[in-house]
């Protein structure tokens, strides 16, 4: 209900990424979680990862990552939990 | 919070970083959601402002140039004058809850 929803969105403690995204090390564990079908091509200072199947883009850059998707929860949510695992946080 | 020469000073995450030669990387997603709404897109982006008002009272919302904001939170309508419109919600990996809250309840009004 209401409450719920009220407790999840309350200030919470905050982490933040650093560092470089290793996009051999990214792509590893896309395939390990079935995600085979990634075409990578190189933009501007970045690459630029586009999963077909998936419909969803991922542009990496040195200082920054952009995660585009249809309105599908569940691939974004694994793209985010692969992003995080290859990323330092303070 | 950042000690510094002895003293402890308050500093905001980005100039935190500069001064302790961190590479903060930012992760934004952007998602879209396609909503049936005839009529002008500034119209549809008036009743999301409206809808997302009603369901986050204690945030502090902004309408500028037809897009609303909160936080690091951007919603645009795209699709001008067609039936089908186009809603892009975009915000970065700090404000996740906030982001996939506020997509849940544009997908919601799609179905």
């Amino acid at each position: 209900g209401n409450t719920a929803l009220e407790c999840k969105l309350q200030p919470k403690e905050i982490r933040y990424e650093w560092g470089t995204l290793n996009v051999t090390e990214f792509l590893q564990k896309l395939s390990q979680e079935g995600i085979v079908d990634a075409k990578v091509e190189p933009i501007g200072n970045g690459v630029m990862i586009h999963l077909q199947d998936e419909d969803a883009l991922i542009q990496i850059e040195d200082n920054c990552t952009h995660v585009l998707c249809n309105s599908d929860e569940k691939i974004r949510m694994q793209l985010r939990n692969i992003l995080m695992q290859c990323l330092k946080k303070f | 919070l950042v000690m510094k020469d002895n003293s402890t000073c308050l500093m905001d995450v980005e100039d935190a970083c500069k001064e302790a030669g961190i590479n903060r990387h930012v992760i934004r997603f952007t998602s879209t959601v396609h909503l049936h709404d005839p009529g002008p897109s500034l119209g549809t982006a008036h009743k999301l402002h409206a809808l997302m008002k009603d369901k986050l009272p204690q945030w502090s919302l902004t309408f500028t140039d037809g897009a609303i904001s909160v936080e690091s939170v951007l919603v645009k309508v795209e699709g001008e004058d067609d039936d089908q419109k186009s809603v892009f919600v975009s915000w970065t990996n700090q404000d996740e809850d906030l982001g996939s809250y506020i997509l849940g309840l544009l997908n919601s009004m799609g179905q």
